[in-house]
């Protein structure tokens, strides 16, 4: 760890204002330039209704297909940004990308491209998009694309490189998106971009902390989605196999290196299993870090990831884990949930039937299941707002037909009016 | 034990006695009365027969007192971290028996840092709620002392039921903008609210008199405001008049008893002797080279109450005698599809 680190995220910045339509072309996103812009994308719309569902379903599952295979040139290009950017290791990028966008191509992507929605009117949504996982960006476009709906995608300074590459690579198979679709970076807050994006916007869709909802929520926007951090459980049943729900569950944690929100945090167990399923859980950490080595971890991950290890031996819970940002496994016997601190980190709580969640109401994104779960817990989860449930190993495995917090993202960009 | 008690308020009142002896004594207290704590060191192979270096005791991270009751002896204060604004965490606890210890260390270090040198009562207006508003508050209870000990009559506590009040607060600075320094206790988040009312109000600016002083600790407890230590130097000077000298930042938290200062004007903290710091390598848990950031743990003596070694959530670099702050561990915060650039990156 060094002080350079520390400030990677700064030094990582692009330059403020950046904009790239899906025809390639990058320049400075200038205030006098803004209104055009706007207008430029509204535009859009028209030439997006006139595309058929066949051509606009073969521009994506190729220009997808280049984006999972890592030898494509498209890919060649991205990647070396990507590995920089993300922190993530080759291995974690490809996995991570192959998980998040497999299930997008073909039948699931050809469903949500021929649903019946069209904007209607002239106007542009807005995505607001995280700096991690990279690919994120796939679970909007597409249902943009079902919609009709032109899109900018507001990229993070620390990951600016996905999202144009994508959108150019999909102009180049479907020019007649090029006018539709664009990505820019901005820093977040720079009043003079965000308040003309903002007020012109019909719909914008922020994955953000709560702090950046909260300042979108009091600026002028028609319609405001907020997907706020949440977080991903693992629920494993006493009829498990419990060396299958390990591996499972360890792939579930470290993809994306346990940045997303289908990343699983803490894993619910039966009590009589609970001991064995947290070393069972230990060992598939390990073994996975062969396969899918950890990215590069930052040093507020590595301090918390050290006060979770000091706070299990002073409350002398048993803790598994070597290196930290291998994986740590701790077996906690209190039951309330905790996020992880990251680098792969893991609580195991022993629940017997239903667990209480009021805590985390709305704030839970998935649940990764290994072995029987009763109905009662299965209902306490839905109470709680998740929104996926998954066999374990597949839950960030998701394809089109999932809906984010339940939120249909097409029909929101097709709007009402 | 009460002599051990009597030399740490010495050692903190006057200096009289080696802090290293001192310090190891306290942590063998720790170990004797603090079971959670006697448990940690056992596993660790640290007993109390042993121990005569403070630095062998195992800090304890201050997340320990969100779940266990670390306390020496039966409580006569019990102090509640505050908790950001969205609620659900679990809160720290520090059970308190002596609070007197609190008030001596006040006593020893609060004038030198904030007050101007040579000044006796002076205008105070606080910010900070008394501690009729915040009972189980460590940082009411300081303003509490910090009053009865420097305040001047007509001092004032400007604080509504749910948060400062503001115009109170402008009406009061704008009645002592003349003669006296005064001194302004806040919080960093309820100073910058002031300076907001202040530049909305159409009055005239207020120009508080030279050698007035803010005190300000603390974040903004996810707070999202667009403002940065040169904007508030420079907003503090054209709303109030201060130079850039007049604030001065304390560094404290619930878990600890003592606390660290900057010089005015500085961003450098600096701790009294009777709470070294060291800056810690997670990985190892060893003090890394001057330079180099880690973790950072404080061995406070005045924490003899509950536990003296004390990791904190806070990451750090030491500069000579004095460290910078530089983010927090991760951990008690949802991050899932929401990593802003600074988070991915910096930290």
């Amino acid at each position: 760890m060094n002080r350079r680190e520390l400030s990677q995220g700064n030094a990582r910045s692009l330059g403020a204002r950046t904009f790239w339509s899906a025809s390639g072309a990058k320049r400075r996103l200038r205030k006098s330039s803004l209104k055009a812009t706007i207008l430029s994308l509204a535009r859009g719309a028209r030439a997006l209704r006139g595309i058929p569902a066949g051509d606009l379903l073969a521009a994506w599952n190729d220009t997808l297909a280049a984006f999972l295979d890592a030898a494509s040139p498209e890919r060649q290009a991205l990647d070396s940004h990507l590995l920089q950017s993300t922190g993530l290791s080759p291995a974690g990028l490809g996995r991570g990308l192959r998980t998040i966008g497999a299930g997008m191509a073909g039948e699931p992507a050809a469903s949500e491209l021929q649903r019946p929605l069209r904007q209607k009117r002239h106007g542009f949504s807005l995505v607001v998009l995280p700096a991690s996982p990279p690919g994120l960006m796939l679970q909007s476009i597409l249902p943009a694309l079902a919609a009709r709906a032109p899109v900018l995608f507001k990229s993070s300074r620390a990951e600016p490189h996905f999202a144009p590459a994508f959108l150019a690579a999909l102009g180049r198979r479907l020019p007649a998106l090029r006018d539709a679709y664009a990505a820019a970076t901005w820093t977040g807050g720079d009043e003079t971009v965000e308040s003309a994006f903002h007020a012109a916007a019909r719909v914008v869709a922020v994955y953000g902390t709560h702090e950046t909802i909260e300042a979108l929520q009091s600026a002028a926007t028609r319609r405001l989605i907020a997907f706020g951090p949440k977080l991903s459980l693992g629920w494993v049943g006493r009829d498990a196999d419990l060396a299958r729900a390990a591996r499972g569950m360890a792939l579930d944690t470290a993809l994306f290196d346990q940045r997303g929100c289908l990343s699983v945090e803490a894993v619910l167990v039966e009590p009589a299993i609970a001991p064995t399923f947290a070393a069972a859980l230990a060992e598939a950490l390990a073994e996975l870090a062969l396969d899918l080595p950890p990215g590069r971890g930052n040093a507020a991950e590595r301090a918390g990831v050290r006060l979770a290890r000091e706070d299990a031996d002073l409350r002398g819970l048993p803790w598994y884990g070597d290196a930290l940002d291998v994986g740590t496994v701790i077996l906690d016997s209190d039951p309330r949930i905790r996020p992880s601190p990251g680098l792969r980190t893991v609580r195991i709580h022993a629940v017997e039937g239903a667990p209480t969640l009021d805590e985390w109401n709305g704030r839970l994104q998935g649940v990764a299941v290994a072995g029987h779960m009763p109905a009662t817990v299965r209902r306490a989860f839905e109470h709680a707002g998740v929104s996926r449930l998954a066999a374990a190993g597949e839950l960030q495995a998701t394809d089109a037909a999932w809906r984010n917090g339940g939120i249909d993202l097409a029909a929101e960009f097709a709007g009402s009016d | 034990m009460t002599g051990l008690l009597r030399r740490i308020e010495r050692f903190i009142a006057t200096g009289e006695g080696r802090f290293g002896r001192l310090a190891a004594a306290a942590a063998r207290f720790g170990i004797e009365r603090v079971e959670p704590y006697r448990r940690l060191c056992e596993r660790r192979g640290v007993t109390h027969a042993a121990l005569d270096d403070w630095r062998a005791a195992p800090p304890v991270p201050t997340s320990a007192f969100k779940s266990l009751r670390l306390a020496a002896a039966e409580p006569r204060e019990v102090f509640r971290s505050s908790g950001t604004t969205r609620g659900g965490e679990r809160r720290s606890v520090h059970h308190h028996p002596y609070p007197d210890l609190y008030r001596t260390v006040i006593d020893a270090t609060f004038a030198d840092a904030c007050l101007p040198a040579g000044s006796g009562r002076v205008p105070i207006l606080s910010l900070i709620p008394d501690r009729r508003a915040a009972p189980d508050s460590s940082l009411s209870f300081m303003a509490n002392h910090v009053f009865e000990r420097h305040a001047a009559p007509g001092s004032a506590w400007a604080v509504a039921r749910h948060g400062i009040d503001v115009e109170q607060a402008r009406r009061w600075l704008r009645s002592h903008d003349r003669d006296e320094p005064v001194l302004i206790l806040a919080t960093a988040l309820a100073f910058v609210l002031l300076l907001d009312h202040l530049e909305g109000s159409t009055a005239d600016a207020i120009r508080l008199p030279a050698g007035s002083r803010v005190f300000e600790t603390g974040g903004f407890k996810g707070q999202r405001l667009e403002t940065t230590p040169e904007d508030i130097r420079r907003r503090s000077r054209s709303l109030l008049g201060l130079d850039p000298e007049a604030v001065v930042r304390e560094y404290g938290m619930t878990e600890l008893t003592s606390q660290a200062y900057s010089r005015p004007g500085g961003e450098r903290l600096r701790t009294p002797p009777w709470m070294p710091f060291r800056v810690l390598d997670p990985e190892t848990l060893e003090e890394v080279e001057d330079g180099e950031p880690g973790l950072l743990a404080f061995f406070d003596l005045a924490n003899l109450g509950s536990v003296c070694h004390i990791l904190t959530e806070d990451l750090g670099v030491r500069e000579g005698n004095a460290f910078q702050l530089l983010g927090r561990a991760t951990g008690a915060e949802l991050r899932g599809c929401s990593l802003t650039a600074e988070e991915l990156g910096a930290a």
